[in-house]
């Protein structure tokens, strides 16, 4: 008997002698996580690589946030994602693309997959969903009856229940939540100025009120997110203005074409494109810019740009981008100035895009910058967040929380996070 | 495009094996169970390792000693402000020691050593955060030592041992490129070295309980010529990074200073040590690769090791003729900076308990048992070249098993 309790004793000993790191503490501080919100437009919701589809949002940075808040409280949190990786079909991949000349080049190129019928499915039970996602979404939009005609990534979402975006606030009863509008002054950007317009500032603010008058109703806090310079974007520069290379014969020929403009003339070398700026056609100035979308086989092929002025939508003259500057700057103020208001934390989008921009993130042995491709934190399509991207998002409102309402919520760790797949 | 394929720092980051924690004090397993504390006492061959003027004081005129363990070692990591935990899946590691000695008259001793002074297995989960800094290393050290030892007088022995070093290293880490279909990119290191140094000690027995003796023991500087490198890429990046590549490396070991005082009296004996592990040797990693590319370059990573001291405590009871029973105690310091802590050597200061004892079969014959448990203090710092930061903490199970024949 003597010889078992020794046994036990000895064996006790060494049980939880292995390892053991201390608790780290971590807290919701002033805030409930039960119910956690997410609401986002373009750049939040996980849409990238051209495209909003499964593993995207699933690593968006509401999601990722979701994960973290999971150690400090949170319950329930519904999804209605894409069912797959193509989601409506404008995905794109690193991959080869032949273009008119027969001139192959590594460029994102569309995914071959089928579209799944099954993407455009509404959520079949009418459970409260979490996490929003609409790519186009503007804040006035919340309130419109009749978005599903127009988006369908808005579409998709509907439950019974849902009339308009501002029933899944209603519905959801969010304790927490976390916004990020883009969109207000994006849509009119991708646009090339064309389309609907920048949302005015007045409308802007009214309805940023109604939305956190609703959601403040039942949450103990949430985080709202600037709108970034998004001009420095790769989306809106990889392309240069003055990209057009002629030959002397090209040149002299494409002068005889504008023998009565007196606003256009060519030269051998590098020459900036002709665009069509209201009734004039005009070189494009060095601030102007093209954007990823542009079809650079007509480019190459077609003379568009050269013998064929671009087309407004296809650039951003400089009066449209400082109109789109002065916007952007006026609506982050209303940002502020409601995130105040309500006693809300604000995520300054800019301070870590400049980091990204210039010095970059060195982490975890990777580097992370605002490069196209290799530099980690965008897509594919140069103006939303890769999966890693996001994942630096979602630090960034987790810190904004942190700092706000005295909590301690788990950091998410973006190596962890893929960004832009090379081809295999 | 091509300038998409700049790819900043994708190769072998950083590479060190040596720490603290590779160096492994498991040169006896009599003495492993008194704290490895053996530098002024002579019990049986392993005191050609800790104090080659002890040697010749030595119980028996011809002996052979032989010991084995298995090491099972475990960190877990925590990120900072994070609930991203992990933890290694090391692979047991197994060190072990042959000594061989023979009295050529009383007042000279000679004897062949062979042992691994040093040595580390360190292998985390597949996939783990700190993939891009390591993923596996293992190293292993062999040293053989011809050793000799005199007797000046009864009070007084000086030794010395050549030592002929064998190591070989290798290294594993993953490459920051994704790809679609998830695939695991990486890049290892093998490579293998020989080298020589050698260990000198004397041995005082100024009074009749009590003796003292002091060890140096030399570093060894292995050149690594030739090494493989093995690059598992996307077919994509062929160009930017050659499959197959070789390296040349430096990897130094440090040596050591050794002090001690032992105190025997009836059935007990009782020693205190002082090492020194001159471990500032180990400033900067370099490696250099046959092949540089934008994106394969030369190797020169800040180590900025620091010296670093172990004190050891043992204690010997004579039971019976049947039985003796050992203990011990170990405060064992790291070498490696606050901001320069790379988890491919999760070593952290660390305390360890040791016991064991030998069962004497014959009067020739003893099998020598211990057992020590090695406990780090956890510990939050971080690599700062790569900015990985985290909390380890490292905890060692050292089981040992040996024989001793001697001839007196």
């Amino acid at each position: 008997m003597k010889k078992i309790s020794l046994f036990i004793i000895v064996a006790a000993a060494f049980a939880g002698c292995g390892p053991e790191l201390s608790d780290p503490g971590f807290s919701s501080g002033n805030l409930d996580a039960n119910r956690y919100l997410t609401m986002n437009a373009t750049m939040g919701s996980g849409f990238q690589d051209f495209e909003l589809y499964v593993t995207a949002e699933t690593n968006s940075y509401g999601a990722i946030m979701a994960r973290q808040l999971e150690s400090v409280g949170r319950g329930e949190f519904n999804t209605h994602y894409m069912v797959d990786d193509v989601g409506f079909g404008k995905r794109r991949e690193l991959g080869t693309s032949v273009d008119c000349n027969g001139d192959s080049s590594l460029a994102p190129v569309l995914m071959g997959t089928p579209v799944n019928s099954q993407n455009f499915n509404s959520p079949q039970d009418s459970a409260v969903i979490h996490q929003i996602g609409i790519p186009g979404l503007r804040v006035a939009d919340m309130f419109n009856s009749n978005l599903d005609q127009a988006n369908p990534y808005y579409g998709r979402m509907q439950y019974s229940g849902i009339e308009k975006p501002l029933d899944f606030i209603i519905q959801a009863k969010a304790s927490l939540f976390t916004l990020w509008f883009t969109d207000d002054v994006l849509n009119y950007s991708l646009a090339g100025g064309t389309g609907s317009s920048l949302t005015a500032e007045a409308d802007f603010e009214a309805n940023l009120d109604s939305v956190l008058n609703r959601l403040t109703i039942t949450a103990t806090g949430g985080a709202l997110a600037t709108i970034p310079d998004f001009m420095n974007y790769p989306y809106f520069n990889l392309i240069p203005g003055d990209a057009l290379v002629l030959t002397q014969d090209q040149a002299d020929m494409l002068n005889l074409l504008y023998i009565l403009n007196p606003e256009v003339s060519f030269q051998e070398g590098p020459n900036y494109f002709v665009i069509q700026d209201g009734n004039t056609q005009r070189h494009m100035t060095s601030e102007e810019r093209l954007m990823l979308s542009l079809n650079l086989d007509s480019v190459k092929c077609e003379q568009y740009g050269s013998a064929t002025p671009f087309a407004d939508v296809d650039v951003l003259t400089e009066a449209e981008i400082s109109e789109i500057q002065d916007r952007r700057i006026a609506l982050n103020n209303i940002i502020r100035a409601k995130a105040d208001e309500y006693k809300l934390a604000v995520v300054e989008m800019d301070e870590l895009m400049l980091t990204l921009f210039n010095e970059g993130i060195q982490t975890d042995g990777i580097s992370i910058s605002a490069d196209f491709v290799t530099g980690g934190f965008f897509s594919l399509d140069g103006l939303n967040p890769s999966q890693r991207g996001h994942a630096l998002i979602a630090n960034e409102f987790i810190e904004a929380l942190n700092t706000k309402y005295q909590a301690k919520i788990p950091l998410a760790n973006p190596v962890n996070f893929p960004s832009v797949f090379l081809p295999n | 495009m091509k300038r998409l394929l700049l790819f900043g720092c994708l190769v072998m980051g950083s590479i060190s094996a040596f720490a603290g924690g590779s160096q492994v004090s498991l040169q006896s397993i009599k003495l492993q169970a008194m704290g490895h504390a053996g530098t002024a006492i002579s019990l049986d061959g392993s005191a050609m390792f800790f104090n080659p003027g002890a040697f010749v004081f030595g119980p028996n005129r011809y002996e052979i000693t032989l010991g084995a363990n298995g090491i099972f070692a475990q960190t877990h990591y925590r990120a900072v402000n994070s609930n991203y935990t992990s933890q290694t899946q090391n692979d047991m590691s197994t060190p072990f020691n042959f000594y061989a000695g023979a009295s050529l008259n009383d007042y000279v001793k000679v004897g062949l050593g062979v042992y691994n002074p040093f040595g580390s297995a360190v292998k985390w989960e597949d996939n783990w955060k700190g993939r891009y800094l390591i993923q596996e290393v293992s190293l292993r050290s062999f040293y053989i030592q011809p050793t000799i030892s005199f007797k000046v007088n009864d009070w007084m022995g000086i030794g010395f041992g050549y030592v002929h070093a064998l190591g070989d290293v290798y290294l594993e880490k993953d490459i920051p490129v994704n790809t679609s279909d998830g695939k695991r990119y990486y890049a290892s290191l093998t490579g293998d070295a020989q080298s020589q140094g050698f260990n000198a000690g004397i041995y005082l027995k100024p009074f009749k309980h009590i003796s003292i003796g002091a060890t140096y023991r030399s570093g060894v500087n292995f050149e690594l010529e030739n090494g493989e490198a093995l690059f598992v890429r996307p077919e994509f990046l062929e160009d930017e990074i050659p499959k197959e590549n070789s390296f040349d490396g430096f990897l130094p070991l440090p040596s050591t200073y050794a002090f001690s005082v032992a105190y025997e009296k009836d059935r007990w004996l009782l020693a205190l040590e002082y090492d020194l592990t001159q471990w500032e040797v180990y400033d900067t990693l370099r490696i250099d690769f046959e092949k540089n590319t934008d994106l394969v370059e030369d190797i020169a990573d800040p180590k900025l090791y620091e010296n670093a001291f172990q004190i050891r405590v043992g204690l010997q009871y004579l039971l019976s003729s049947k039985f003796t029973l050992r203990a011990g105690y170990v405060y064992d310091r790291t070498p490696i900076q606050e901001n320069y802590y790379s988890p491919e050597t999760p070593d952290m200061n660390r305390s360890a308990l040791t016991c064991g004892g030998s069962i004497h079969l014959t009067p020739s014959i003893d099998v020598d048992l211990s057992y020590s448990y090695v406990r780090g203090q956890e510990y939050t710092t971080s690599y700062r070249p790569e900015n990985f930061s985290g909390t380890y903490q490292t905890v060692a199970n050292v089981f040992s098993f040996g024989f001793s024949f001697g001839i007196e």
